[in-house]
C-alpha cells in the first residue's frame, strides 16, 4: 500500500481521533481519508484504542496521574547565554534625566531629521484609552512613602486587565511628559495633565488626590471626559485600619469600571484579580520594584539591579522583578519569572513568554507573542521593538525596520531603536542610512560607549577596517572596561591579520575577574589561534579555560571548551580523543542548558560525526529534528547534520544532497552549510560550483562561533584548490598565498597547509616556465 | 481499481463495480458517522441512510465537484440533521462523557486492549512527557488553542506531538515497547 501522500493529514491523525479538530479540519481529515487508503488504515488499525482513549475512565485516570505526575516534577532550566546577535542594552550608567530645556534643544535639532511626534494612526489604541495620573499626596507633598506613586501604578496594573477599556502605560506617560518637557510625576497642573492626556489621544483622564495616609488613606478621583473637559464621576475612599494600598486599589478599580462602564456600551464582566494577585503582597515590593522600572527606563541598569533585588527581599516571588533581573542580569533568573507568571498581568506575560521562546530559539512562537501584544496593546513600543529583534535575527530586515520605526514613532528618545535601525540598514547594505541612524543613537547618548561601539561593527561589516578600529577605540575612551568593544576590535585585528594585537584584547576580557567576561575571553583567545591554525596552543588555553570554570563554580558549567576541543582533535584526526570531549560537553549541555533545545545539538552532532561516532551523531541528529519541529522552524540544521554524517561515511552525493537542502530549508543564511557543500563540491570535482559557495564566505566576515574560526581560514585554501582545478591559476596563487599568510605560524602536521604549500610552489613553478 | 475507477464504472452500469463502491464508501462512513454519534445503532442508520442517497442520485447528478466531496457532504448533512433533530426534540445528544457512563459502551471494551493499552500509556508517559499533559487538558474540555496557549506550543507542533506519541503507542501495542 502506498504511503500517504500528503503529511499534513497523516500528522493531524491523531488530532482527528481524540475529537481535537475544527469542524473544518475534520472534514479535510474525513474527504482525505475517503482517497487515501494509507490514511484510512491507520484509522482503522487504531480505531478501538482510539475510542478507548475518548471514552474509558479507567485510560482517562491514567492520563490525568501521568499528567500530574508529570507537572509537578517538571522544572525550567535557565541558563546564560546569548539570545540575541545584537546587543540592545547601554553599559554605561554615567546618564542623566533629560531637562525640560535640553528637550527642547532636542526637538528643534532632531526636525531636520523629520522625526514624527505624534504617533501614527495605526499606533493608536482603541477608543477606550483611560490616562491614569499619578496622584497628588496632599497630606504629605514630598511624597516619602510614594504613595501617589504606587496607588495609581496599581490601578493601571488593574485596569489594563480589562478587555474593554486600553489604559496608557506607565512608560507611555513617562515617554509622553518627556516629549512634552514635563515631569509626570509632578504636573503642576490640571491643564498639564490635559496635554498629557490628549497626546496619548486618551478618552479618558483619571486624576487623584490623597487627602490623608494616617491614621487611615483617604483618596478622592475624578474621572474626566478629556474631549471636553467634563468630570464624569468622582469617588472618594476612606480606608479602615486593615486596608492596605492593594485592597484600597482593587476598592479603587472596581468603583472605576462601574463608572467607566456607564460610559461604553460593553458589558462589564471581567475578571475579578486583585491587584496584589498580579504584583505584590507587600508594599515596600511594589515600591522597590517602580524604583526598578524608573531606573531601567533611564538605562541605570546598577541601580535597577540593586532596587529590583531589595523588592526580592520583601516579595520572592515577584514575576516582573525576575523578568528584569533576567533581562539586565541573568537570565537563568527566568525560570523564576516563569514559574511565578501567574503573578502576572496579561501583558507581562505575554513578555515573560515572548523572552521565554527566544531563549529556547522558538523564533515563530515569539514572533506569534509579541505579535499578540501589538494587537491588544497598539502603544507598547517596547513589544515593536523585541518584534524587530525577532525579525532582524531572521535577517528580515525590512519588516524589522517597519516596527522599529514605529517604536521611534512612540518614542522619539529610544536609543536603542535607532540602535537597531543602524544594524537593519548596515545588514541591507546602506551604510550612509545606517550611519545617520548611528549618528542619532549618539546623539542621545554621547557620553555611552555602546553608540560608537555599534558604528565600529557596523563599519566593520562594510569592510572599513581603519574607521571601525577608531570608532571602538572611542568606545574605550568613553569607557575603558566596556568589553563587547575590546572584542570586536580583537575580531577586526584577527580578520586584518595582525593577530598580536587580537590577542592583546582578548587577553583584556580574559583578565576580568567576573567570571561570565573572563570565560568569554578564553574562548576568544582560542578561537585567535584556532583562525590561524596553532591547534595546541588553542588546547592548551582550552584546557586552562575548563580547570578554572570547574574550579569557580564547583563543576563544569562552560561547554565550549571542550566543543572547541573537540573540534580540534577531529581535525587533527584523534578521534577518541574528540569523541572524549564532545560526550563532555554533551553531558555539560544537557545540565544546563536545556533551555535550548536546538543550539547545542546542531554544534555536536556534527562534530560526534566527524571524531567517527556516526551512531551519537544520528540519535542527536533526531533529537534536534524533533525540537525543530516543535519549535515550528525548519529543518536546515537537521540536514546539515545529515550531511556531515554522510560526509563522514564517505556517501558524497548524499552529503551534496543533504547539504543543498539545509542551504535551502532555513530562514537565514546558513554559513556552515555553504561551507560544507563547497568542501564536497571540491571533492566530487565540481570546481566551479564551489567556487559560487565560497565566494559567499569570504565576504560574510560576522561573529560567527568559535568552531568556525578554522573555516574562516580554511575557506581560502578551498578556494584556491578550486581554482586550481578550474584552470584559474592566478586566482588560485592570490587564495593559497592569502590562506599560507593566516596560517604562517600554523601547527606542522595540517594537511591543508603542508597541501597549500607544494600546490602554491607548482602554480609558481607553471608561471615561471 | 482507485476509487475514482471505481465510481466511473459504477455509474457507466458495472455491477460488480458499484457493489465494490459502496461496501468503500459503507466502511469508511461508518467510521466517520461513529466518530460523531456514539449511539452505535443511531450512526449505522444515518450511515445507511446516505448511502441510500447515493444510491439514488449518484447516476443522475454531473459532478462539479468531485464525487467524493459530493458523497461525503451526503453523509454529513445526515449527521448534521440527526443533531438537529435530537436537539428540537430535547433529547440529549449522547456526547463522549455520557458515553463514558454507559454501560453498552462499556462492555464493547476490549480487556486485554484496555490492559496493553494503560501498560503503553505509562511507558509513553516516560518517553513523550506532552503527550499526557495535552490529552489531560483535552479531557478537561480545554480548546486546542487554549492547549497550545497553557503548554506555550503551536498547533502544528501540537499536532507532530501527538503524531510522533501515536506511532509510539501503535509500536507499543504490537511489540509491548515504547521506541
Amino acid at each position: 500500500m502506498a504511503a500517504c501522500n500528503d503529511k499534513r493529514f497523516e500528522t493531524m491523525l491523531y488530532a482527528y481521533e481524540l475529537g481535537m479538530l475544527s469542524d473544518e479540519d475534520r472534514e479535510a481529515v474525513e474527504i482525505h481519508q475517503l482517497a487515501c487508503e494509507y490514511c484510512f488504515e491507520r484509522a482503522k488499525q487504531f480505531r478501538e484504542a482510539a475510542r478507548l482513549m475518548q471514552v474509558d475512565p479507567a485510560v482517562r485516570q491514567a492520563i490525568r496521574q501521568i499528567a500530574e505526575g508529570d507537572t509537578a516534577a517538571e522544572k525550567t532550566d535557565a541558563t546564560d547565554g546569548q539570545v540575541s546577535a545584537v546587543k540592545s542594552k547601554a553599559w554605561s550608567l554615567g546618564g542623566r534625566t533629560i531637562l525640560a530645556a535640553a528637550v527642547l534643544l532636542l526637538l528643534l535639532l532632531f526636525r531636520p531629521w523629520n522625526i514624527e511626534i505624534s504617533p501614527r494612526k495605526e499606533a493608536v489604541a482603541a477608543e477606550n484609552l483611560l490616562a491614569i495620573m499619578y496622584f497628588d499626596n496632599l497630606s504629605d507633598p514630598a511624597d516619602s512613602r510614594r504613595i501617589g506613586v504606587i496607588i495609581p501604578s496599581l490601578l493601571i496594573t488593574d485596569l489594563s486587565e480589562s478587555p474593554f477599556i486600553q489604559v496608557v502605560s506607565s512608560e507611555r506617560l513617562y515617554d509622553i511628559s518627556k516629549l512634552l518637557g514635563q515631569d509626570e510625576r509632578n504636573l503642576d497642573d490640571e491643564n498639564s495633565a490635559f496635554k498629557v492626556a490628549r497626546k496619548a489621544n486618551a478618552r479618558w483622564m483619571l486624576t487623584g488626590n490623597i487627602l490623608q495616609t494616617a491614621p487611615v488613606d483617604i483618596v478622592t478621583t475624578r474621572l474626566i471626559d478629556v474631549a471636553s473637559g467634563n468630570i464624569l464621576n468622582t469617588q472618594k475612599i476612606t480606608g479602615d485600619s486593615g486596608m492596605t494600598v492593594f485592597t484600597l486599589a482593587d476598592s479603587l478599580s472596581a468603583r472605576i469600571r462601574h463608572d467607566l462602564a456607564a460610559q461604553t456600551t460593553t458589558a462589564t464582566r471581567e475578571s475579578n484579580r486583585l491587584v496584589a494577585d498580579m504584583t505584590t503582597h507587600s508594599q515596600k515590593a511594589f515600591q522597590y520594584y517602580l524604583e526598578g522600572t524608573d531606573y531601567y527606563r533611564r538605562v541605570y541598569y546598577a541601580e535597577a539591579i540593586r532596587s529590583f533585588e531589595k523588592a526580592l527581599e520583601y516579595d520572592s516571588s515577584f514575576a516582573m522583578v525576575y523578568y528584569y533581573l533576567a533581562v539586565i542580569k541573568d537570565y537563568a533568573l527566568l525560570a523564576k519569572a516563569v514559574e511565578y507568571s501567574e503573578k502576572a498581568t496579561r501583558k507581562e506575560r505575554c513578555y515573560i513568554e515572548g523572552l521565554q521562546a527566544r531563549r529556547k530559539s522558538n523564533i515563530p512562537l515569539a514572533i506569534s507573542i509579541y505579535q499578540r501584544l501589538i494587537d491588544d496593546y497598539p502603544l507598547e513600543k517596547q513589544a515593536y521593538y523585541a518584534m524587530a529583534v525577532m525579525q532582524f535575527g531572521l535577517e528580515k530586515y525590512e519588516d524589522a525596520i517597519g516596527r522599529l520605526n514605529i517604536a521611534i514613532t512612540l518614542d522619539p528618545f529610544f536609543g536603542n531603536a535607532y540602535n537597531m535601525l543602524s544594524y537593519s540598514y548596515g545588514r541591507m547594505g546602506n551604510l550612509a542610512k545606517a550611519l545617520e541612524m548611528n549618528d542619532r543613537f549618539i546623539f542621545l547618548s554621547p557620553n555611552e560607549p555602546n553608540p560608537y561601539d555599534s558604528r565600529g561593527e557596523i563599519l566593520a561589516e562594510s569592510k572599513q577596517y581603519d574607521q571601525a578600529i577608531a570608532s571602538f577605540k572611542k568606545a574605550l575612551e568613553k569607557k575603558s572596561d566596556f568589553y563587547a568593544a575590546w572584542k570586536h576590535l580583537g575580531l577586526v585585528y584577527t580578520y586584518g591579520g595582525d593577530f598580536v594585537r587580537a590577542e592583546s584584547c582578548f587577553q583584556v576580557i580574559a583578565s576580568v575577574q567576573d567570571i561570565y567576561v573572563w570565560t568569554d575571553g578564553k574562548a576568544l583567545l582560542a578561537r585567535n589561534l584556532m583562525y590561524q591554525g596553532k591547534y595546541q596552543e588553542a588546547l592548551t588555553v582550552l584546557a586552562d579555560g575548563a580547570r578554572e570554570d570547574k574550579k569557580a563554580h564547583g563543576e563544569a558549567e562552560y561547554a565550549t571548551y571542550r566543543q572547541y576541543a573537540a573540534y580540534i582533535y577531529a581535525q587533527r584526526g584523534d578521534s577518541n580523543l574528540a569523541r572524549e570531549e564532545i560526550v563532555a560537553a554533551e553531558g555539560i549541555a544537557r545540565r544546563f542548558h536545556s533551555d535550548d533545545e536546538i543550539l547545542w545539538r546542531r554544534y555536536y552532532a556534527p562534530i560526534m560525526a566527524e571524531a567517527g561516532d556516526f551512531a551519537s551523531a544520528r540519535r542527536i541528529s533526531e533529537e534536534l529534528k524533533i525540537a525543530l519541529e516543535e519549535a515550528g522552524r525548519q529543518q536546515g540544521d537537521y540536514w546539515y547534520c545529515l550531511g556531515i554524517i554522510a560526509m563522514g561515511e564517505g556517501m558524497l552525493n548524499d552529503a551534496e544532497a543533504y547539504l543543498r537542502k539545509a542551504t535551502v530549508e532555513t530562514d537565514t543564511f546558513d554559513y556552515s552549510a555553504h561551507y560544507m557543500l563547497g568542501r564536497i563540491l571540491v571533492e566530487l570535482n565540481r570546481p566551479g560550483d564551489a567556487i559560487g559557495q565560497f565566494d559567499n564566505m569570504v565576504t560574510d566576515q560576522k561573529d560567527h562561533p568559535g568552531n568556525w574560526a578554522s573555516w574562516e581560514a580554511e575557506v581560502y585554501y578551498y578556494l584556491g584548490l578550486a581554482c586550481q582545478k578550474s584552470g584559474r591559476p592566478r586566482e588560485a596563487l592570490d587564495y593559497l598565498t592569502k590562506y599560507l599568510e593566516i596560517r604562517r605560524n600554523a601547527d606542522s602536521q595540517i594537511k591543508s597547509v603542508i597541501d597549500a604549500r607544494e600546490r602554491r610552489a607548482a602554480l609558481i613553478a607553471g608561471m615561471s616556465s | 481499481m482507485d476509487i475514482i475507477e471505481l465510481y466511473t464504472a459504477a455509474a457507466a452500469g458495472d455491477q460488480t463495480a458499484e457493489n465494490r463502491l459502496f461496501h468503500y464508501l459503507s466502511e469508511r462512513f461508518e467510521q466517520f458517522s461513529h466518530h460523531r454519534i456514539w449511539d452505535t445503532e443511531d450512526a449505522k442508520d444515518v450511515t445507511q441512510e446516505a448511502l441510500a442517497a447515493i444510491a439514488r442520485e449518484y447516476k443522475t447528478i454531473g459532478f462539479e465537484t468531485s464525487f467524493l466531496a459530493w458523497a461525503y457532504k451526503v453523509l454529513d448533512n445526515r449527521i448534521l440533521s440527526y443533531i438537529k433533530r435530537k436537539q428540537q426534540r430535547g433529547d440529549r445528544i449522547i456526547t463522549v462523557e455520557d458515553v463514558g457512563l454507559m454501560d453498552n459502551v462499556s462492555s464493547d471494551i476490549n480487556p486485554q486492549l484496555q490492559t496493553r493499552l494503560l501498560d503503553c500509556l505509562k511507558k509513553l508517559g516516560a518517553a513523550n512527557r506532552r503527550h499526557a499533559r495535552i490529552l489531560s487538558l483535552h479531557y478537561q474540555g480545554f480548546s486546542t488553542d487554549e492547549i497550545c496557549g497553557r503548554l506555550r506550543m503551536t498547533k502544528n507542533g501540537l499536532y507532530i506531538n501527538l503524531s510522533r506519541a501515536r506511532s509510539m503507542l501503535e509500536v507499543c501495542l504490537e511489540t509491548g515497547e515504547v521506541k
